[in-house]
């Protein structure tokens, strides 16, 4: 309890902030560790295999179903970064008031909000960057041995920028819930549905929408238009905090 | 906090306990509530659209398609049979959810939040020994889940079975997720969920380990029912002639394959009927009399659904004797409140 102390608590809150959220890093590293384990097995294992067979057809390790099944899980990570923002980074402190606690130790509302912001989204953006990468690099060298099109959700969602943006957008509208319910059931229902809602219209809808149909342009603009709502949501989200904490008395 | 000095009578104190702590309970979780009752209402209605007038409509589509003479020209009602099929997933998964969304409820609502801002203890100085305010935790939502998810599985099996036969893409009855929510596992599960949420309530507290530790418990058990499904059940060997294509009878597969004629089961080369002359002589090579196939047929869904069920509902004992012995070693600590409780 000595942290407690001001000159102790001047330091980085976002240290603590890893430090609360030792188990999610590991988990989210545990993942990151399979996901490339498992993108690097087709491309150095699976595939070469496909273009020579010699063992027979077998479900599990069929190139185009674990290819599939990468793609799948991949393009629904943000709903799983969304549940954890909203019931874990914020809904629960607020619930419990350790919150309040932290805003007595001369941080901010705003920069408690900040600090657990940035701690998340650094490995959330990396980790989501390196999985991009290397998935559409494997679709791409691969392409001649999977049975697969750019425009299903499947691929277009993980194999390019926007499954970062998806990812940053999970992490603001899952503050946004935290900060808008204070509750952390309700903050993850909420935020796991709009990010579901955000990922099924740019992965299934938006392609449909334009005249010429490329991948680039679909990754980008839809890229683009995630980043926009999530800077929409985390200037609502610290908005919101602002006026709840009524900044002077307990804040500062 | 009066009622604190005043010793409740033991006996008709506890009588009369029972209807105050019902009434408290379900004001407490009114939201979930509302929540749970609104749920299982729109599911209700959405299964009974699904399994009227959306089946006979793609039925109906079905009946057209297969009238037609060649299939490049040829009208038949295509977006009812997607819609029946869109409408049928969703509402299938809507049903397989409720399992994890009572787990998650359960962790993070119904016991971890009172344990940590002390309702619990206050509780417990009122007349209601620790033991008897978990019972009741428990029983009440038990009830309520199994009430509701008992009716919405009885509703999918019903919506399902009205597409058998009448429609060519239904799901067979072993396709996983319909076959959980066509019977007694998903209510299983939910009661799993709702117990590994109280447990992981009390040891946790109101924290998202305990929110998503029992998320996690009922989708290990659903995973494992899953995977142990074939094994449940003794299975049945069908032998059938070499004059189809295949072994026959369809179901969860265990092993099939070709039979000999000194009985051995041997591996099946995938030629097809013996009717054709390249494959008759690859059967006598092999020395291959028939086929055989070890499965689950559907006449075994029941008892397949019920041991899994089964062993479902063990763990979920196991679980709840551990809750109730572990509230006890954390109140038995403190002689001075059980003293007050009872």
């Amino acid at each position: 309890m000595t942290a407690l102390a001001p000159a102790g608590s001047t330091a980085r809150p976002q240290r603590a902030v890893l430090r609360l959220h030792r188990p999610a890093l590991t988990v989210w590293g545990a993942f990151l560790l399979l996901a490339v384990g498992g993108l690097l097995w087709v491309h150095l294992f699976r595939a070469p295999a496909a273009r020579h067979p010699v063992d027979a057809y077998f479900a599990l390790t069929d190139v185009v179903n674990v290819m599939n099944f990468l793609g799948e899980v991949l393009s629904y990570v943000s709903i799983a970064v969304a549940a954890w923002a909203g019931a874990a980074l914020v809904g629960r402190e607020l619930e419990d008031g350790t919150a309040r606690l932290a805003w007595t130790q001369s941080v901010t509302p705003a920069r408690w909000l900040a600090a657990k912001l940035t701690a998340a989204a650094l490995p959330l953006a990396a980790g989501s960057t390196l999985l991009a990468l290397l998935f559409h690099w494997v679709w791409s060298s691969d392409n001649d041995v999977l049975v697969t099109n750019w425009s299903w959700d499947r691929v277009l969602v993980p194999g390019g920028p926007m499954s970062v943006a998806l990812v940053l957008f999970a992490l603001a509208v899952g503050a946004l819930a935290g900060v808008a319910l204070g509750r952390m059931l309700p903050a993850l229902v909420a935020a796991a549905a709009v990010t579901y809602a955000a990922r099924y219209f740019f992965g299934r809808k938006w392609d449909g929408i334009w005249p010429t149909r490329h991948f680039w342009p679909v990754q980008l603009t839809a890229t683009a238009l995630l980043l926009a709502l999530t800077a929409l949501a985390l200037t609502a989200a610290f908005a919101l905090l602002g006026r709840r904490t009524d900044i002077k008395g307990t804040a500062v | 906090m009066t009622t604190l000095a005043t010793p409740a009578p033991p006996a008709t104190g506890r009588r009369a306990a029972s209807p105050h702590l019902l009434r408290w309970l379900l004001r407490l979780h009114r939201p979930a509530l509302l929540v749970w009752v609104v749920l299982v209402l729109v599911l209700v209605l959405l299964l009974l659209w699904v399994g009227g007038p959306l089946t006979d409509a793609s039925a109906e589509g079905w009946k057209q398609y297969n009238a037609c003479k060649s299939p490049f020209h040829c009208t038949y009602d295509q977006p009812a049979i997607g819609r029946y099929k869109d409408w049928y997933n969703y509402t299938n998964l809507a049903v397989l959810a409720v399992p994890f969304l009572v787990a998650a409820w359960s962790g993070a609502s119904l016991i971890g939040r009172e344990m940590e801002n002390g309702t619990a203890h206050l509780a417990w100085t009122q007349s209601v020994t620790p033991a008897r305010w978990l019972a009741a935790k428990l029983a009440v939502p038990a009830v309520l889940v199994t009430v509701g998810s008992g009716l919405l599985v009885g509703l999918h099996h019903w919506a399902w079975s009205r597409g058998q036969g009448r429609i060519s893409t239904a799901e067979a009855w072993y396709a996983d997720g319909t076959y959980a929510a066509n019977g007694t596992i998903i209510v299983a599960l939910a009661l799993a969920g709702l117990v590994s949420g109280a447990l992981l309530g009390l040891v946790k507290g109101n924290s998202p380990a305990a929110l998503f530790g029992s998320v996690s418990v009922t989708g290990f058990l659903w995973s494992g029912v899953t995977v142990a499904m074939p094994h449940l059940w003794p299975a049945v060997t069908k032998v059938s002639s070499l004059k189809h294509e295949g072994a026959l009878g369809s179901g969860p597969t265990l092993s099939e394959g070709l039979v000999t004629s000194t009985g051995a089961h041997i591996a099946d080369p995938l030629c097809g009927a013996i009717t054709d002359d390249g494959c008759r002589a690859v059967y006598t090579k092999l020395d291959a009399v028939s086929y055989y196939k070890t499965y689950q047929p559907e006449s075994h869904f029941w008892p397949l659904q019920l041991s899994a069920s089964a062993i479902i509902l063990a763990v979920t004992a196991v679980m709840t004797v551990a809750a109730f012995r572990f509230l006890k070693r954390e109140t038995g600590a403190f002689p001075t409140r059980k003293a007050a409780a009872v």
